[in-house]
């Protein structure tokens, strides 16, 4: 394989933890479907025979199940059970998943949360054209909606936003930094501005959370005394390559000279024979990126002979189609300016679906917005509002809803611009508008809803007015209830 | 009816007209000492006075009236503008000088502009010695659709586009911008003048969301205005130059809410001549069209005669004499009733008009003005030649010098580069009158029949103190080293941030390194003196603040000390007498170690302190234990402290310095354990 998917499916969900207390991250459904479905569909939907998935040991089963029974993903994954709550960061994960791997292999790294119909076929061929170390996917389109969260207000939200630097109208990445990460003032590396002397900075913009990295990244960062205390891909891996792209000439004749000199260990060869890449921590990151190129030129004769017996499965194959031409412009990629050693490019979308739901504001977003895509991103889907479901005749769906299997609405019920999840009841002359109702919910009758959440197995009691509102799972809310911008759960009742 | 009010409207604006100020003064000294006798302004640029470039092109370019202000040598500049074609009143634009001696920055020009009020609506802000070909009409254009756009927009500068390594490129004119790419408006400003570090506040970034940073400008200093510009002026007195202003709009922006435009330009020329680097490379561009419409056959100014152009780029009036046998190689001007003699070779250069120039010259890089003679077999490469200049024969002038007006040099002298000469000495302002100082003729240094002083560069002006390029002839801009960056941008709070050497850390050693040498030298005087132990603890503690040392770092450096002074008095002393200097020395001095070294870590850093020093030096190692045994006597340091020490396990690649150290410490080790021992049993 040219290339292995890793989904990274571990994330605690810190953006919303009001919702993931009781429920893992990835589970959260966003158009009745879990979330880390849509980056496993989109990757099936490529045409990718496997990929590995990260998640937290408890919830192991669970996800497997809801991929492969619910969802009905038939693309082959490996599950890869991190410890529970343990906090590890996107790098320790990543290390924890090298051996998987097979060493001629790069990597695709997607998080859990990214939903997007883009067609992968085009970052792919980024990264081969341009020979990137690193690609990474950006997306530039803006969400004008700016409804008020719900649940309670919080104040001082750290900002999840990222500096990024790139070259005007090419697609070289020159700098990357949370903006939680940033120092007061950035300091810009004069040659780097002399190559680029139009350099865009845009903290407009969402990094996706989906990175193809050649190989040798992935060594350097499980053997390097460098990434020893890194834990995070975005935070400590990413900006440190991304760095690292503009060595000094003098720099990188050290860093020649010191692998080159030395004499390739004959106990390490006899040790790993069938090694293909020199693994040595000694060396930098030069290094590292340097050797891997020198052997994959050395074994493009080897890779051609196994592509001809067909043994060799070539990703071009798989995705098929237009990609006839990605090939041919090979020449192009070696142009002076972009003959780096280390090479990080950026693809950014700028029209489409992409949302990254890692916030609650992102969560809301996407459920409101998917049924736009869901033709695409769900394939499996039986039409937005499910065959199944009872609607009386009096009852108005939106154009724009979702809901699932054997939700049930009643007479005069108005559910607009939503989310209804499955066996659900939805009692006479009921309003929903702009929520999110999850599976087994119950909504009285009368009952307003706007603008909320209400999780798994909650029951709403009749002529109840919730607005800006999450209502944990399982719970009940009162007849006659009203209220505003309140996360309602256990822990506030016994409080009442 | 609506229609009708719109074209009012029109012909309202068009009833406007194109105003221009034109600042015919630097204030500076770059140019030193040619402006010493006449303006800046009127300087020759390729032969001809840079004002009449910059008049003559706001003609073209639809000006109907020009502003001159002058405050250097005004008169000189009066007379030229009332002999030009300007002055008798029939050209199309009008040209007004302003005399305002008072002034002493381009802010006081604005300023006296705005009391005077002749300004009507946005105009252009230029120096006399710019060099464009930029449309103005359409610069407005943008300006005032831009206007219409963003009401807020005051100013719109205009900017050439350049690669960073361009020779134009020059230290002085070198902006750094972050540019809203949709609005074009100025994000962040940075002049790098002397420091290359691109620094940009991260708050830009958020706020703006997306910005451009410029690294590809040079800085035209051509400006549209619009007359609020000259009222911001006068608010605030303190902006002395467009820099200045630009800086202060960014800093004012959330309250003002003014903003400041660019217009990048592109196959476009505009640039100022800043200093005479960028003197050079424009009358170079000239010579070689780059200017275009500007050339040297251009009628401009005075120049009336016919120019004959050949190749590669030689231009010369008709009637110019050269000998044959001159080599004129390339990019040359030479100006009327000059004359050339045989073997001579110029490249990259321009003569003005009757001048003399001998056999066998060889010139590179020169401007050369009127009336100027220079003799046979002289050498002059990349300088300056004012007016009535004679260089006599075999005379060299190095790169990067000014020769003064009606300065003589030579003969057969070879003048060190950088040189700037005058022909009179500089006047002191604040000599006595009386005492008038004696001229010499000559001046034997810069040659026999030499007439030559040197120009102190700060003379006559002491406005320019603030100013870091004065009298500097500029530099291009050279990308900075790549080393050191490198290790600046470990930035602090990242610890990844890893590699090769962080700067700090040496920053940190150097520190220690002062203090130590500091506090040495404050022991030795303290002995000296006789100083009391109380005072130098307060000397040691205003160190300690001064060099910003932890304290751990002092209780080290305490014993260190006391054991390195009497170290260094006895250094060929034999190892007896040098024990008992030690402690002598550290008996007096007693009351400073129980100062500083009175708890169990204190006591840790001491020892480690004296172990590093026994390592460093064999003679402290023979006595450790007698002065371990002292301090131990003196109850400064104490039996678990000394244990604790004893037993620490060696660092990685020190395991030999380790043992060696706890070697020579067993015999006193041993004893001291026996010694607890039997005090614990007595005490049982």
């Amino acid at each position: 394989m040219e290339l292995i998917p890793v989904v990274m499916a571990a994330g605690e969900g810190s953006g919303m933890s009001q919702l993931t207390s009781q429920c893992p991250k990835a589970l959260l459904t966003v158009g009745n479907c879990p979330m880390v479905y849509y980056p496993v569909s989109m990757l099936e939907r490529h045409g990718f025979p496997e990929a590995i998935v990260v998640v937290p040991k408890m919830y192991e089963d669970e996800i497997r199940t809801a991929l492969t029974d619910t969802c009905g993903v038939k693309m082959r994954l490996d599950f890869v059970s991190v410890p529970d709550l343990d906090e590890w960061g996107t790098a320790q994960m990543l290390r924890h998943v090298r051996s998987k791997i097979p060493e001629s292999s790069d990597l695709l790294v997607v998080g859990c949360d990214l939903i997007t119909d883009i067609n992968l076929n085009h970052v792919l061929h980024m990264f081969r054209k341009k020979r990137a170390s690193l690609v990474m996917l950006l997306s530039a389109i803006k969400d004008n909606v700016e409804l008020p969260l719900p649940g309670a207000k919080v104040k001082g939200q750290s900002s999840r936003k990222d500096v990024i630097g790139m070259s005007e109208g090419l697609d070289r990445v020159l700098l990357v930094k949370t903006l939680a990460d940033a120092n007061k003032e950035e300091v810009f590396d004069p040659a780097v501005l002399t190559r680029y002397p139009r350099m865009r900075v845009r903290t407009s913009m969402t990094d996706c959370h989906l990175y193809l990295m050649k190989r040798w990244v992935l060594d350097y960062l499980a053997v390097h005394k460098d990434c020893e205390k890194m834990t995070s891909l975005k935070h400590d891996l990413l900006p440190h390559i991304v760095k690292k792209q503009f060595p000094s000439e003098a720099r990188l004749q050290k860093s020649r000279a010191a692998w080159q000199k030395k004499p390739t260990d004959d106990d390490d060869e006899l040790e790993r024979p069938k090694r293909l890449l020199p693994v040595n921590k000694d060396n930098d990151i030069y290094a590292f990126a340097e050797l891997y190129a020198a052997c994959k030129v050395n074994s493009s004769d080897a890779n051609l002979a196994l592509a001809l017996s067909g043994c060799h499965h070539r990703l071009d194959c798989v995705t098929g189609g237009s990609d006839a031409d990605i090939l041919d412009d090979e020449e192009d990629m070696l142009s002076p300016p972009d003959n780096d050693v280390i090479r990080c490019f950026a693809y950014v979308m700028d029209s489409g679906f992409c949302v990254r739901t890692n916030t609650l504001r992102a969560f809301c977003e996407a459920n409101r917005q998917v049924s736009k895509v869901f033709s695409v991103l769900v394939p499996s889907n039986k039409g937005l509002v499910h065959p199944s479901v009872k609607l009386k005749k009096s009852s108005q769906v939106g154009p724009d809803c979702i809901v699932g299997e054997g939700t049930s609405l009643g007479e005069k019920v108005s559910v607009k611009k939503s989310v209804v999840g499955r066996n659900c009841v939805i009692q006479d002359k009921a309003k929903v508008v702009n929520s999110i109702i999850m599976d087994q919910v119950e909504i009285g009758q009368s009952s307003v809803v706007m603008n909320s959440i209400i999780c798994t197995g909650a029951l709403v009691a009749e002529m109840c007015e919730l607005k800006d509102c999450i209502v944990a799972p399982s719970m009940s809310v009162h007849p006659l209830s009203k209220s505003n911008n309140e996360v309602i759960s256990d822990v506030d009742r016994i409080m009442e | 009816m609506a229609p009708k009010g719109k074209s009012k409207n029109d012909d309202l604006k068009q009833e406007e007209i194109l105003q221009a100020v034109v600042i015919a003064d630097s204030f500076n000294v770059r140019f030193a000492p040619a402006t010493d006798k006449k303006p800046r302004a009127l300087l020759p640029l390729v032969n001809v006075p840079m004002l009449d470039y910059t008049l003559d092109y706001l003609a073209s370019e639809g000006v109907q009236e020009t502003l001159v202000f002058c405050c250097h040598h005004a008169d000189q500049i009066r007379a030229h503008l009332r002999d030009s074609k300007w002055g008798d009143g029939k050209s199309s634009m009008s040209v007004k000088t302003i005399l305002s001696e008072g002034c002493r920055s381009v802010g006081d020009v604005l300023r006296e502009v705005d009391s005077r009020s002749m300004i009507r609506s946005d105009f252009f802000l230029l120096s006399c010695d710019t060099i464009s070909s930029v449309n103005l009409k359409a610069l407005m254009k943008d300006h005032k659709e831009g206007r219409d756009k963003i009401k807020s927009c005051v100013m719109t500068a205009t900017y050439m586009k350049t690669s960073p390594l361009d020779r134009m490129r020059c230290v002085e004119d070198n902006v750094f911008l972050a540019v809203d790419p949709t609005t074009q408006r100025i994000c962040y400003y940075q002049t790098q003048s002397l420091d290359t570090r691109v620094k940009v506040p991260v708050e830009v970034f958020v706020t703006y969301g997306d910005v451009l940073l410029h690294q590809d400008l040079l800085d035209s200093q051509l400006y549209v205005c619009s007359p609020s510009v000259l009222h911001l002026f006068t608010d605030n007195f303190d902006y002395c130059s467009v820099e200045d202003f630009i800086k202060g709009i960014l800093i004012n922006e959330e309250i003002l809410g003014n903003t400041i435009h660019v217009n990048v330009l592109r196959n476009k020329y505009c640039a100022r001549i800043t200093n005479p680097y960028m003197y050079g490379i424009i009358s170079q561009d000239i010579i070689r069209c780059r200017t275009q419409p500007i050339n040297p056959c251009l009628k401009i100014g005075h120049r009336t005669e016919t120019i004959s152009c050949r190749r590669p780029n030689i231009y010369q009036s008709a009637d110019v004499t050269i000998a044959s046998g001159v080599n004129l190689k390339q990019n040359v001007v030479i100006g009327k009733g000059t004359t050339i003699q045989g073997q001579t070779e110029i490249s990259d250069s321009v003569i003005g008009h009757n001048c003399r120039i001998g056999a066998k010259v060889t010139m590179e890089g020169c401007y050369v003005w009127d009336n100027v003679t220079i003799e046979d077999g002289c050498e002059l490469r990349n300088s300056i030649i004012c007016g009535n200049v004679t260089v006599y024969a075999k005379t060299t002038v190095q790169p990067r010098s000014i020769l003064g007006w009606d300065v003589k040099v030579g003969p057969d002298v070879t003048l060190e580069a950088n040189l700037r000469l005058q022909d009179a000495p500089c006047k002191d302002e604040f000599a006595d009158e009386s005492e008038e100082e004696v001229i010499p003729e000559v001046t034997p240094e810069y040659g026999t029949k030499s007439r030559a002083f040197a120009c102190s560069q700060d003379a006559g002006s002491d406005d320019d103190e603030s100013d870091p390029f004065s009298g500097d002839w500029g530099d291009p801009l050279v990308p900075k080293d790549r080393g050191d960056i490198e290790d600046d941008d470990s930035a602090p709070g990242s610890d990844l941030e890893d590699d090769e050497d962080s700067g700090e850390e040496i920053e940190e050693d150097d520190d220690f390194g002062m203090f130590y040498s500091e506090f040495l030298d404050t022991l030795k005087r303290a002995k000296e003196e006789h100083i009391k132990t109380e005072n130098v603890i307060l000397e040691v503690n205003s160190l300690k603040h001064a060099y910003n040392i932890a304290i751990g770092d002092v209780h080290q450096a305490v014993i260190k000390v006391l054991v390195d002074v009497p170290l260094k008095e006895n250094a060929n002393a034999p190892d007896k007498a040098l024990l008992a200097a030690v402690l002598r020395h550290l008996e007096t001095y007693k009351e400073l170690l129980t100062h500083y070294i009175n708890k169990m870590e204190p006591q840790i850093d001491c020892l480690n302190s004296l172990e590093d020093f026994a390592l460093e030096n064999e003679r402290v190692l023979s006595i450790l234990p007698k002065v371990v045994h002292y301090l131990y006597n003196a109850d400064i340091v104490e039996e678990p402290a000394i244990m604790q020490w004893y037993r620490t396990p060696p660092v990685e690649d020190e395991e030999e310095e380790h043992a060696k150290v706890r070697r020579q410490m067993k015999a006193f080790v041993t004893w001291l354990q026996e010694a607890e021992e039997e005090s614990e049993e007595e005490s049982d």
